[in-house]
């Protein structure tokens, strides 16, 4: 098969990098393997929430400065992360997600553990610390619901009453989610999600309606477990319980994570985009400094041919790169990795400590053109987790890396034709 | 090192990382609550399994064995197959004659070819589907696919067969049972389309059906006995000189490719790759530059596409989802990836008609919302079950490229002068 760029893994960068393909009228081919992390994204992307001290970051552009020269934002130019972050929450919002944020100072969200930390974007209707102070009153309700192990209304609670809110929980149920418990391993926000339709969905409203009848609270904080599928679930049940309505993240698979897949997906199709999903990429065949092919599990050795190629395969979920006991590999195009060669420098016995192996990933140049054999291969660019020097986790920065150099090699795809 | 290479558990199990996006997919869970869901049913109890059957839970029927969990897995893992090697392992009940009797379709299509006017009639009847219904569990909202009078393979030996080996190329072709019994205009237009880009077009010496009704209901003996028939007379065409084995089917395809070595054991590494579907096929050769198909200018069709969910899970949807959008007339609506609820004999059995109808609701919902000409899907129990539920009908992607082909300037183009 035949395209001019062909992708290889369809997380948030490599959607991120064919959508921007796709809008300049390219023909790109977006080989997935599984679903990506963005399945567990909460609601909220990150573009460098702590510093290398692991303080806060308030003003990013500062905080940029201190980054090592190996940080992929390092090599991006501190100018253009800046303006490549907004052009990201555009291209998010042409695709229907809409985020509020900015690329500047970051603002406070709540995490799936109810801990305030700082985030780039959060998506609409998510809660931050911002839309809950802009309540007239500073008394906010949260909803929990009975038998969901994936929420902790407690901790949220905990973190708003130091900010000077008034907190109360709440428990609900309805003979829906009853009938969901029978097989209570399934009492996942995702299942749930994606049975809050027409009636269920009403009544759950209902239940929340009645639950909160004598509560003095303004604004109600609910777990994401209504499906945020561009179909006004979210709308309908904020209208059906009357008051301000916002949602906080669960642990687990994502609603908005998953909502954000979709419709980041969805809108790449409809530009065109080609989706070969679940196909891995095993092989490749290389000429010279290019390479001409890539093969995958399932087509027989039918090759997918490209001009240009984005490896986005995400780091160790996913397996874009693989640790073996002794080495830390890329295991289908043989592509060169960086991390500590001594394996004893991979991890600190300190679990909150900085661990050297999330550094991990494949080396690329200036130009993120990935690296084999030492030199570079010219029509092989790479981005998103699978690069090589960000701690995105500690440093809260992987859909900003992601996202940033997606944009970056799709740039340097359209300008080297 | 070794020791970690080494011990790599069937279907991969081991690798699960317990990150509930299968349970995302399932069609079942949300329908079903009683339905443990992929990663409970599958390498979660597995474990538990290991040590000792009571961990069995009889609720695992209720799987579609559709695979969409092992489409989404990150980690490789081969949930559906886990799940179905389990109930085939575990269940006590022998299957009962309703299943025995959906299951086996050579049989039953060969009884209902002979007589297919009365059969028609007859599996429409009230009475007879009320019958259906209280004693053998066949649900009676069901509409049976019509018996056509005259076999595919009649017709083939009959009209076609002797004009074949005068075409340059040659394959060979697994019509299925559906085609044989039910459809055999399907069949028409592979060899029509086939011919015009000088493929000639055989059968099998012989051809079971590929089995996956039995192997769902756990018919084992009885699939594998089909199996080994089928591989042999794949063996048999490829040595005679056939390029490849071509199915119009996904599910006939996945399951000579992929069910029969996962969950009948039968090694069919030697041919695997050339048991294919058409339409890979023909991509394959119009890229290579070998074929070239030319459509008339007056075809003009809104078409949208549904992706079978073994379709899916083989990796093949751009090969249909490339040809039918290379036909100039041709507007193509890529229908969103949601699985229809039939699942081949699944949806026939009164236990699951409620979920089987509910898990394709959505599909059909957007299905009446986009209005297209038709529908076009390559998997034969997909296209039932939306004809069932929908007001449209459904093609099989090649009878859409028959349709649209130009057959004078194809045949030129190819340079054919027979
Ligand atoms: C559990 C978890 C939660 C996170 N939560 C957040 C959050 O809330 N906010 C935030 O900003 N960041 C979060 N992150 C960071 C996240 O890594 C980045 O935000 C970003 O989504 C990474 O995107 P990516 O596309 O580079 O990689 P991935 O999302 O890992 O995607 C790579 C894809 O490539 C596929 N793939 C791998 N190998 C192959 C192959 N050979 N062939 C074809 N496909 C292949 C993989 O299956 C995968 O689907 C989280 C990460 C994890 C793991
Ligand atoms: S998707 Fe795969 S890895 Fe994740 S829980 Fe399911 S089986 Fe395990
Ligand atoms: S095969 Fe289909 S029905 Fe069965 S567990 Fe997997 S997704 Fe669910």
């Amino acid at each position: 098969m035949k395209f001019d760029t062909v992708i290889i893994g369809a997380g948030l960068a490599g959607i991120t990098a064919a959508i921007r393909l796709a809008e300049e009228g390219k023909n790109v081919g977006l080989v997935s393997a599984g679903r990506s992390s963005m399945h567990f994204n909460s609601g909220a992307l990150g573009l460098l929430g702590f510093d290398t001290d692991h303080h806060p970051v308030d003003d990013v552009p500062t905080a940029l400065v201190s980054l090592l020269p190996d940080h992929p934002y390092s090599k991006l130019g501190d100018a253009y992360v800046t303006r490549a972050a907004s052009d990201a929450a555009d291209l998010l919002r042409r695709a229907g997600v809409r985020t509020v944020g900015s690329a500047v100072h970051n603002h406070t969200r709540i995490s799936p553990l109810g801990i305030l930390r700082p985030a780039w974007l959060t998506l609409d209707n998510i809660a931050t610390l911002d839309s809950l102070k802009s309540l007239s009153e500073s008394c906010v309700a949260i909803i929990s619901l009975a038998g969901f192990l994936d929420f902790y209304p407690r901790f949220i609670a905990s973190s708003l009453e130091k900010e000077g809110f008034r907190c109360e929980i709440i428990t609900i149920d309805t003979p829906e989610l009853k009938a969901l418990r029978s097989s209570e391993t399934e009492m996942r926000a995702a299942n749930i999600a994606r049975i809050m339709q027409g009636d269920t969905l009403l009544s759950f409203a209902r239940a929340i309606r009645e639950a909160v009848r004598t509560s003095e609270a303004t604004a109600l904080i609910i777990p994401a477990v209504v499906n945020f599928d561009g179909d006004g679930e979210a709308l309908r049940l904020r209208k059906a319980v009357g008051r301000q309505l916002f949602y906080a993240p669960t642990m687990g698979v994502s609603v908005p994570g998953i909502a954000m897949h979709t419709r980041l997906l969805r809108y790449f199709l409809s530009l065109g985009g080609r989706l070969l999903n679940g196909h891995r990429v095993t092989s490749a065949d290389f000429d010279g400094d290019k390479l001409s092919a890539v093969y995958t599990d399932k087509f027989d050795g039918d090759a997918l041919r490209a001009d240009n190629f984005v490896f986005a395969a995400g780091s160790f979920f996913g397996r874009g790169i693989v640790a073996l006991p002794d080495a830390v590999i890329e295991p289908s195009l043989g592509l060169d990795t960086f991390a500590p060669s001594d394996t004893s420098q991979w991890h600190k016995p300190d679990l909150f400590d900085r661990q050297p192996i999330m550094k991990a990933g494949i080396a690329v140049d200036d130009r993120f053109r990935a690296l084999r054999n030492g030199s570079p291969v010219t029509n092989l660019f790479a981005a998103g987790a699978a690069l090589a020097g960000a701690d995105s986790v500690r440093e809260d920065s992987g859909a900003g890396v992601a996202m940033l150099t997606a944009l970056y090699v799709a740039d340097e795809i359209l300008n080297n034709n | 090192m070794d020791f970690q290479n080494e011990n790599i558990s069937r279907y991969n199990f081991e690798q699960c990382t317990k990150c509930t996006v299968c349970t995302v997919v399932c069609p079942v869970t949300p329908v079903n609550p009683r339905y443990p869901g992929p990663k409970q049913a599958g390498p979660d109890g597995e474990r538990y399994r290991l040590k000792d059957s009571v961990f069995f839970d009889e609720a695992f029927k209720y799987c579609l064995n559709c695979k969409r969990c092992e489409v989404a897995c990150p980690s490789d893992v081969r949930i559906g197959d886990i799940i179905l090697a389990a109930r085939i392992a575990h269940t006590k009940s022998r299957p009962s004659l309703r299943d025995t009797m959906l299951a086996e379709t050579d049989l039953m299509g060969s009884l209902a070819t002979i007589c297919a006017p009365v059969v028609n009639t007859t599996l429409a009847m009230k009475p007879v589907k009320y019958i259906m219904d209280r004693t053998l569990g066949i649900d009676s909202h069901r509409r049976f696919p019509k018996y056509a009078g005259t076999k595919f393979v009649t017709w083939f030996r009959r009209n076609a067969e002797s004009l074949q080996a005068d075409y340059p190329r040659q394959v060979s072709y697994f019509h299925g049972c559906y085609v044989n019994y039910n459809y055999p205009d399907l069949g028409k237009a592979f060899v029509r389309l086939f011919n015009a880009v000088g493929v000639g077009v055989h059968l099998l010496d012989r051809e079971r059906c590929c089995g996956v009704a039995k192997i769902s209901n756990r018919l084992v003996k009885e699939a594998t006995r089909d199996a080994k028939i089928n591989l042999d007379a794949v063996r048999k065409a490829i040595s005679g000189g056939s390029e490849a084995v071509l199915a119009t089917s996904s599910t006939c395809c996945f399951t000579l490719r992929d069910e029969y070595p996962h969950m009948l054991g039968l090694d069919n590494a030697d041919v695997r790759p050339s048991i294919t579907l058409a339409v890979a096929y023909l991509a394959r050769l119009i890229e290579s530059g070998d074929i070239k198909l030319v459509f008339r200018d007056d075809y003009r069709r809104r078409i949208a596409y549904h992706t079978p969910c073994h379709m899916e899970r083989m990796g093949y949807t751009q090969y249909s989802i490339g040809l039918l959008s290379s036909i100039p007339g041709v507007e193509l609506i890529v229908l969103n990836p949601n699985c229809c609820g039939i699942a081949g004999t699944y949806g026939f059995k009164k236990e699951n008609y409620q979920t089987s109808q509910a898990i394709g609701a959505p599909l059909f919902e957007q299905i009446e919302r986009v209005r297209p000409d038709f529908v076009a899907t390559d998997c034969e129990t997909c296209k039932w079950q939306i004809e069932m539920s929908t007001l449209q009908r459904v093609y099989n992607p090649i009878e859409v490229l028959a349709e649209a082909l130009d057959f004078d300037a194809t045949r030129k183009a190819n340079n054919l002068n027979i």
